[in-house]
């Protein structure tokens, strides 16, 4: 049995399987069970995202390949195999037999506008995640506040009961 | 600037050739709003806006505010960014398309399927048989092309096996305590255990994420749907 594992840390693994999508097909998932891409927190999408950059680099430099993609599968309907969120990293060659082309499709624009409506308002959404974010950072302060004169009082208390 | 000849082109500096395509690209145009698009996201470093020539309904292209013509020119801190966009895009247009699932493509040059001069990644929601090229078939690949290939990456990335140089091998048995008779044997048989019990090591963890990946397929399958349901029901 070969070791497929080419890197792991505490929070990813970095798989190059030899069932592929192509030769020098990387795989980065994390440690952690997670199945699909709206599980997975901040830090660990943050470094899953810089550490396929990285290793797309590596692919320019050793595999002299002319491209690279980066294809994330996310759910059965896109093709998702394992019960685990992954990052495929892909080189790319001339004539490579790859084929990811699909047929762009001519989209009427009242549709567009239809689907932008029902995405939401971009101002609105970011508007109500900022208004979140700013009413979490509010509690938070407040919680701050009552904490710190409280442990003052303590203290002041307990020092005057000494004195 | 339709205008330069050749000549004119050739005398530019890199950086001034830089400034040129930014300056003629429809991307930074469409972000600066200069020419319209239908905006579905904009964060301080990414805009999200609907292709209008979409895979499927609800397709996004998410670019980089910057001008970035491929990933690896994007600095790190960004990349990270990037993640989280893709994630939170990706969330708004399940919930948009009743799609199950999304499919993120990025491509870095030409042979790759880069049709733009600007970093454009695309979230495509995808149905069960929508017939997109999008799900790749993995094959066997040959064991001496694929050992090749994975040697030289490690080696890359710094982490190959160490093979075992006369210097090393001499340095081995001042490390263990070995008493004194046939040392290069020890040596020899010592090594081959050392790896033996790492490739356990790895197998154990490699067989536990198998179990979970290929476990029972029905099951996988449900539970993967069952995710995105929650999760939408969730929302």
């Amino acid at each position: 049995m070969t070791n497929e594992i080419i890197m792991e840390d505490n929070d990813i693994v970095v798989i190059m399987p030899q069932n592929a999508i192509s030769k020098g097909h990387i795989i980065v998932a994390p440690k952690q069970k997670y199945v699909i891409l709206e599980q997975i927190p901040d830090p660990l999408i943050q470094k899953m995202f810089q550490v396929s950059n990285k290793l797309s680099s590596v692919l320019f430099d050793t595999m002299q390949c002319q491209g690279t993609n980066i294809l994330i599968q996310n759910g059965i309907a896109a093709g998702q195999k394992n019960n685990q969120f992954s990052i495929n990293i892909i080189p790319r060659f001339d004539n490579d037999k790859i084929n990811f082309e699909w047929k762009p499709k001519q989209a009427a624009e009242t549709d567009l506008a239809e689907f932008q409506k029902r995405m939401g308002d971009t101002d609105t959404a970011e508007k109500a995640e900022k208004y979140l974010e700013d009413k979490k950072n509010k509690l938070k302060e407040k919680k701050d506040e009552e904490i710190t004169p409280d442990e003052d009082n303590y203290l002041i208390k307990s020092l005057t009961r000494t004195g | 600037m339709a205008e330069m000849t050749q000549e004119e082109l050739e005398k530019m500096t890199p950086e001034q050739i830089a400034e040129l395509q930014k300056k003629n690209c429809i991307f930074c145009k469409i972000i600066s709003g200069e020419i319209p698009s239908k905006k579905v996201y904009d964060d301080k470093d990414f805009t999200g806006i609907l292709d209008i020539n979409p895979a499927t309904e609800g397709h996004i292209l998410l670019m980089p505010k910057q001008h970035i013509q491929v990933l690896p020119q994007m600095n790190p801190e960004l990349v990270g960014k990037l993640g989280i966009a893709c994630r939170n895009v990706s969330q708004r247009v399940l919930k948009a398309s009743g799609a199950a699932g999304t499919t993120i493509f990025l491509a870095n040059g030409a042979v790759a399927g880069q049709k733009a001069p600007h970093l454009l990644v695309h979230i495509i929601p995808r149905k069960e048989n929508d017939d997109l090229p999008l799900n790749p078939t993995f094959k066997e690949l040959p064991f001496t092309e694929y050992e090749s290939t994975k040697k030289a990456i490690m080696t890359a990335l710094g982490v190959a096996p160490q093979e075992i140089t006369q210097s090393q091998s001499l340095e081995e048995p001042s490390n263990e305590t070995i008493s004194d008779s046939d040392t290069e044997e020890t040596t020899v048989q010592s090594e081959p255990k050392k790896k033996k019990s790492s490739d356990k090591k790895q197998q154990t963890t490699k067989k536990a994420q198998k179990k979970e990946d290929k476990g029972e397929p029905e099951e996988e399958i449900e539970a993967d749907i069952d995710m995105i349901a929650k999760y939408l029901a969730g929302q």
